[in-house]
C-alpha cells in the first residue's frame, strides 16, 4: 500500500472525529428552545436527580476527546469512558457468537447458491424474507412459541440473539459470495488452470476461493463494526443483553446526552478504523489494487 | 407514473373501503321515511325519537330501542376500532363473532391487524417515495454537474448517513407526523442519491448522451428524453425492498414506543402488546398475518414491476 494514503488516512481521521463531534454539538445548540430544559422536561419522570449538565462548547468537546475523556453520565453517574467500556465485552461476545455461523453459513450457502442448487435457493429466499422482517416480530414470535410450549421465558438469550443477527445477514453476504464466485469461475486463468490439468480441488481453493473472496474479507472489518455497533442495539433490548447497544438505548430514553454522545463517538471511531482495516486488508490480499488514485 | 402510483392509491382506496367492512356504526339507516348515515354524520338521541339530546350510542340497548322500528344496514363485519362492549371479559380468544379475539382492551384484533397493516403500508410507501423523489433528484444533479456540485451533495450525503435516524427522533421533544416524515426524509434520502448519482455518470459516457450535449440540448432535455428513462426502472426495482425496510424500522421504533401515530393502530404496537400477553397466541397470529399482507402487496407489486418495466 502507498505509504502516503496510508498515512494521509490516518491524519485524516482525528479529524473526522472532530467533525462527527461538531455535528453532534451542533444538534443540541439547534434544537428549538432551550436544550437542557427540553431534555429535561422530556426525561423519564422517575429521573428526578439533579439536572447539572450544560451544552458543552465544541472546544470542550474536542480537548475532552483528545484526552480520551468522553464526559459523565448524567443518568448513570459515571464516567462514559468506563460505561462504554464496561459494556463492551458482551457485545463482542454476542457479535462474535454471530459471526462464525454468519460468515460459515454465508460462504457455503453462497457456493452452493452458485452453483444453482435448488435448496440452497429456498434457504436464500427463507434468509431474504427473514431480513424483511422486523427483529422485534421474530424476537415476539420465539417469545410467544417459548410460553405457549414450555411455559417459561426464553433463556439462553446470547445463542437466540446471535441466531437473529446471523439470519438477517446471510442472505445478502451469500448472494455477495455468489457473485463472486460467478465472475471468477469464468475468469481465463481459470480456464488455462483445467486445461493444463490442475488437480479440482486445488483449483476450487488456490484459484477460485482465494481470487474470488476478496471481497468478502475486505467488507469484513466494515460488516463487523456495522453489526458490533448498530445492528446489536435491537438485539440487546429484546434479549435484555447488558452490552453497548443495550446502553445506547438506554441513554436515548433517559436523554443523557454525554452518554448518547460518548456511544456514538465510540461507534464512529470504530467505524471509520475498521474501514480503514478493510482497505490494508484489500491491499494485502490484492497487491496489485492501488488506493488512493495513485 | 402509473406503476409508482399503484400501489399507492390501491392502498388510499383500501384505506377508505375500510370503514364499510368492518365498522361498529351503522352504514345506512331508514326511520320514519328519513335516511341517516351515521358513517359521515354524528346523531343525537332525539333524531331518531328520543327525549334526550345526547349522542347517539348504536351499541347501547337505548339505541337498540330507538331503532327497533328503522332498517338498518350494518357493515359486514360489525366490529371497530373502539372497544367492544358486548364482549364479556377482555382478551377473549377468537370466536365466531371476533374472528382473530379481542385485545386487552376489547378491541378486535382482525380490525385493528387491519388498520395497522394498511395504514403502516401506506405511511412507509409514502416515505419510500419522499426518499426516492429526493433522493433522485439530488443525485442526477450530482451526476449531471459534476466537481464541486458532485462533491458538495456528496458530502451532504455521507453527513445526512452518519447520523442516526433514532438518535434525532429521540431527542425532538415532540413526535409529529410533519417532522417524523422531514426528518427521515433527511436521514434516508442517501440510498437513491449515489444509485441516481452512478446511473447518471455511466449514462452522461454514452453515445447518446455525448450526442446530445454535442448538439446542446438543453439540460432539463436531456434529463427527460435521455436519464429519467433510464433511471426510472433501476429506481423502481428498488422500490419494494427499501419499502419493506422503511416498514421494518417503522414498526420497530412503535414497538419501542417511538410512534408516528399514536393514537392511531400501528403493527410494532400491536407486537408489543402481544409480548406482554403471551398467553394471547391470537394477537400474534393477528400481526403475523398483518406482516403477511403487506408482504404479499410489496411482492405482488415488485412482480408487476418485473412484468411492466419497458426495457429504454
Amino acid at each position: 500500500m502507498e505509504r502516503h494514503y496510508l498515512l494521509k488516512r490516518l491524519v485524516s481521521l482525528p479529524v473526522i472525529w472532530a467533525s462527527i463531534a461538531m455535528v453532534h454539538v451542533s444538534i443540541l445548540m439547534l434544537m428549538p428552545g432551550d436544550a437542557i430544559a427540553t431534555l429535561a422536561s422530556t426525561a423519564d419522570p422517575m429521573f428526578q436527580q439533579p439536572f447539572n449538565y450544560s451544552v458543552p462548547s465544541l472546544a470542550t468537546v474536542l480537548m475532552q476527546l483528545l484526552q480520551g475523556h468522553l464526559g459523565h453520565s448524567i443518568f448513570l453517574q459515571q464516567p462514559v469512558s468506563q460505561l462504554i467500556l464496561s459494556h463492551l465485552r458482551p457485545t463482542l461476545i454476542l457479535t462474535l457468537m454471530a459471526f462464525v455461523p454468519l460468515y460459515g453459513l454465508g460462504l457455503v450457502l453462497g457456493w452452493f447458491l452458485q452453483r444453482g442448487h435448488v435448496w440452497a435457493k429456498i434457504i436464500h429466499q427463507l434468509c431474504t424474507a427473514m431480513a424483511a422482517l422486523p427483529s422485534c416480530l421474530i424476537y415476539t414470535l420465539v417469545f410467544v412459541l417459548q410460553y405457549q410450549l414450555f411455559r417459561e421465558p426464553l433463556s439462553h438469550t446470547y445463542l437466540y440473539g446471535a441466531g437473529f443477527l446471523a439470519l438477517r445477514r446471510i442472505a445478502p453476504l451469500a448472494n455477495l459470495v455468489s457473485h463472486c464466485l460467478s465472475t471468477t469461475i469464468d475468469a481465463p486463468y481459470i480456464h488455462m488452470a483445467r486445461r493444463r490439468g490442475v488437480a479440482p480441488i486445488k483449483i476450487a481453493t488456490v484459484y477460485i476461493l482465494k481470487n474470488a473472496l476478496i471481497p468478502v474479507w475486505v467488507r469484513l472489518p466494515k460488516h463487523f463494526a456495522q453489526v458490533l455497533f448498530a445492528g446489536t442495539l435491537t438485539i440487546e433490548v429484546l434479549f435484555s443483553i447488558p452490552g453497548l447497544g443495550r446502553l445506547t438505548f438506554t441513554a436515548l430514553k433517559h436523554y443523557d446526552y454525554p452518554l448518547i454522545m460518548g456511544c456514538l463517538m465510540a461507534s464512529c471511531m470504530c467505524l471509520s478504523l475498521c474501514y480503514l482495516t478493510g482497505d490494508v486488508i484489500a491491499q494485502w490480499l490484492s497487491p496489485k489494487m492501488t488506493i488512493g488514485g495513485s | 407514473m402509473t406503476l409508482y402510483l399503484r400501489p399507492l392509491l390501491i392502498l388510499l382506496f383500501v384505506y377508505g373501503m375500510l370503514p364499510l367492512v368492518c365498522n361498529d356504526l351503522p352504514l345506512l339507516i331508514v326511520h320514519n321515511h328519513q335516511w341517516f348515515c351515521p358513517l359521515m354524520t354524528q346523531y343525537l338521541e332525539t333524531d331518531f325519537g328520543g327525549d334526550v339530546p345526547l349522542k347517539m350510542d348504536y351499541q347501547s340497548p337505548e339505541g337498540n330501542i330507538l331503532l327497533k322500528e328503522a332498517w338498518v344496514l350494518n357493515a359486514p363485519y360489525p366490529y371497530g376500532l373502539s372497544p367492544d362492549y358486548k364482549t364479556p371479559h377482555h382478551l377473549e380468544s377468537p370466536s365466531k363473532s371476533h374472528w382473530l379475539g379481542t385485545n386487552d382492551i376489547g378491541q378486535d384484533i382482525l380490525v385493528y391487524a387491519l388498520h395497522a397493516a394498511v395504514l403502516s403500508s401506506l405511511t412507509s410507501l409514502i416515505l419510500t417515495y419522499l426518499c426516492l423523489w429526493s433522493g433522485s433528484l439530488l443525485g442526477v444533479v450530482a451526476g449531471l454537474y459534476g466537481g464541486s456540485v458532485d462533491i458538495t451533495i456528496m458530502w451532504l450525503k455521507e453527513l445526512c448517513r452518519s447520523v442516526p435516524f433514532a438518535f434525532l427522533v429521540i431527542l425532538i421533544p415532540k413526535h409529529s407526523f410533519g417532522l417524523f416524515m422531514v426528518l427521515f426524509t433527511c436521514t434516508q434520502w442517501t440510498k437513491y442519491a449515489q444509485l441516481c448519482r452512478n446511473k447518471t455518470y455511466e449514462l452522461c459516457h454514452q453515445p447518446f448522451m455525448l450526442d446530445a450535449s454535442h448538439n446542446k440540448m438543453p439540460l432539463w432535455q436531456r434529463y427527460c428524453q435521455h436519464i429519467l428513462p433510464h433511471l426510472s426502472p433501476l429506481c423502481r426495482s428498488q422500490i419494494s425492498y427499501t419499502w419493506m425496510n422503511y416498514l421494518a424500522m417503522i414498526e420497530s421504533l412503535a414497538y419501542f414506543d417511538i410512534r408516528m401515530y399514536p393514537d392511531l393502530p400501528s403493527l410494532g404496537f400491536l407486537i408489543q402488546q402481544s409480548k406482554m400477553h403471551p398467553q394471547a397466541i391470537w394477537m400474534m397470529t393477528a400481526c403475523a398475518i398483518g406482516f403477511g399482507m403487506v408482504g404479499c402487496f410489496a411482492l405482488y407489486f415488485s412482480r408487476q414491476k418485473e412484468k411492466d418495466i419497458p426495457v429504454p
